[in-house]
């Protein structure tokens, strides 16, 4: 028997005593042999920790999870049972999702547009974004995202979860407005404004509560969370903005989304100063023109992006 | 305000910690206990009890290292109230199994999306049988006996099966340089103990 068959026979346990003894004095040995050891052992565990991948074809015995061992409590049968028909629920969203239901596409491209579901839910697209959803939304509102959106969903229906999917994550609404942005292209974020939402990414399930931001980093797949003033994520939407002693860095955040460009301040004074402006249909050369008259801002435009600095003093 | 526990551990994601972890760490206390059917009791009451505490549980630090810990625990415990029941883990098994505990706690970091699919690009490049075995050991949780039972084979060529099927894993991790990174880690670690 070669060492890689006794390594695994151990891992396994199958190994006999007398292969266990042999393998532990080839390891002993020297500590390349350890490391051998130590590599197979690691590939071992990591290819045994099960997560089904839809890439990969289960053998045609059935793709039921492993079956729960024989238990001794109750709630270890509910809890299990209740999991396996959120997870059934998922997977036939998931099917019912395929190409063969009509797909319904809705294209904001440069202005902000206002879309009313079939059961009176609501979205507002922002600019450059999309949402697809299938032609029996009635029975599934499954919808996808792509860019920026702010949801308002009515009827809360335990059985008609309303479900946001984008690219890296899940949304699950129990009734509620709420905010999405995956327009980025390194992070998500979903902003509560009120209700509560559940969100699936990586496996991990959370639930966020109202004033909070979940952001998703797309390289390192890290989530974190943090409190927030929904409106200046939801602003947009209106027909104007509306600020009345708000500090600089809420407006401009605020700004970056009604112009779809870029702020950039680095004047840690500036980002407190409280500022009173409404803006209508002006453009955004007009609105920083404004804001450079009411508080000690300087401005660049270059593009789609805007440099913030202290204004300089003139004498 | 984020310092604050915010992973609410749902039924939906506690059951898939529980079919990823489960047999991992069933062959682990296995190792200790040495009887089946104790092993999946330990396990069993282990994932019970996490549930019952899921509020208490730090679910953003890495949780397989707490599984283990648990387990072993638990499964040490076991052997010493069953001492005059004839539990006694040799020497070589203890020493055995202080090695994998301390490996199989702290690589847990690397454990990503991108590894995971990496093992899923060599498990289908794998010959067919060989797949055929791997996959129902894996995603059926099937033991080695059964499986043998099931396709009409020996045992010993299930395990044969399955060391090849990790052997290839290996290999397709060393090419894709997952394995090297250990191998750092490892070198790294020996100077720390020569300094």
């Amino acid at each position: 028997m070669d060492i890689d068959s006794i390594i695994i026979a151990y891992l396994e346990n199958s190994a006999s005593d007398s292969e266990k003894e042999f393998l532990l004095n080839w390891i002993r040995e020297s500590d390349e042999n350890k490391r051998y050891f130590e590599d197979i052992a690691i590939t071992w565990e990591k290819a045994s920790i099960i997560y089904p991948d839809k890439k990969l074809e289960v053998p045609a015995f059935g793709t039921d999870a492993p079956s729960l061992p024989h238990t001794k409590s109750k709630l270890w049968y509910a809890i299990s049972g209740i999991a396996g028909i959120i997870i059934a629920v998922v997977a036939i969203s998931f099917f019912l999702q395929k190409p063969w239901n009509d797909q319904i596409t809705i294209y904001s491209h440069d202005t902000k547009k206002q879309i009313t579901f079939p059961d009176g839910s609501m979205v507002w697209l922002n600019k450059n974004s999309s949402i697809t959803f299938s032609d029996n939304f009635e029975k599934n509102r499954n919808v996808s995202l792509e860019g920026e959106g702010f949801f308002d969903v009515k009827q809360k229906d335990d059985k008609r979860p309303f479900i946001v999917k984008t690219r890296l994550a899940e949304i699950k609404v129990i009734g509620t407005q709420f905010f999405v942005d995956n327009s980025d292209s390194l992070f998500n974020e979903a902003v509560l404004k009120s209700g509560v939402i559940q969100l699936t990414a990586n496996e991990e399930s959370l639930v966020l509560k109202p004033n909070q931001k979940l952001r998703i980093d797309k390289a390192t797949n890290q989530i974190t969370l943090s409190e927030v003033n929904p409106d200046n994520y939801a602003n947009w939407k209106n027909s104007k903005l509306v600020f009345k002693n708000n500090r600089l860095d809420d407006v401009f955040l605020q700004m970056e989304k009604w112009f779809d460009v870029s702020i950039t301040n680095d004047v840690e004074s500036l980002k407190k100063f409280p500022v009173s402006l409404t803006i209508n249909d002006e453009t955004l050369e007009e609105t920083m023109k404004m804001l450079s008259l009411i508080s000690p801002l300087s401005y660049e435009i270059s593009g789609d992006n805007v440099i913030i600095q202290q204004k300089k003093k003139t004498r | 305000m984020s310092k604050n526990p915010i992973i609410y551990m749902d039924k939906k994601g506690f059951d898939i910690i529980y079919r990823k972890y489960f047999r991992i760490l069933y062959l682990y206390s296995l190792k200790i206990v040495g009887k089946p059917e104790a092993a999946e009791d330990i396990v069993q009451d282990i994932f019970e009890d996490c549930w019952i505490r899921r509020d208490g549980i730090d679910w953003e630090s890495p949780i397989k290292p707490y599984l283990y810990k648990l387990v072993r625990n638990k499964s040490i415990d076991f052997t010493r109230l069953t001492a005059n029941n004839n539990i006694v883990l040799s020497s070589t098994d203890q020493e055995l199994e202080n090695i994998i505990y301390q490996l199989f706690t702290t690589h847990n970091y690397i454990y990503s999306h991108e590894l995971q699919s990496e093992i899923n690009q060599a498990v289908q490049n794998l010959p067919k049988k060989c797949q055929e075995v791997f996959l129902l050991s894996r995603f059926e949780s099937l033991k080695n006996k059964e499986i043998a039972g099931k396709l009409n084979i020996h045992i010993k060529t299930v395990e044969k099966h399955i060391s090849c099927a990790i052997k290839s894993i290996k290999e397709h991790l060393e090419q894709v340089g997952y394995l090297t990174f250990y191998a750092s880690v490892f070198i790294l670690h020996l100077f720390e103990t020569l300094l």
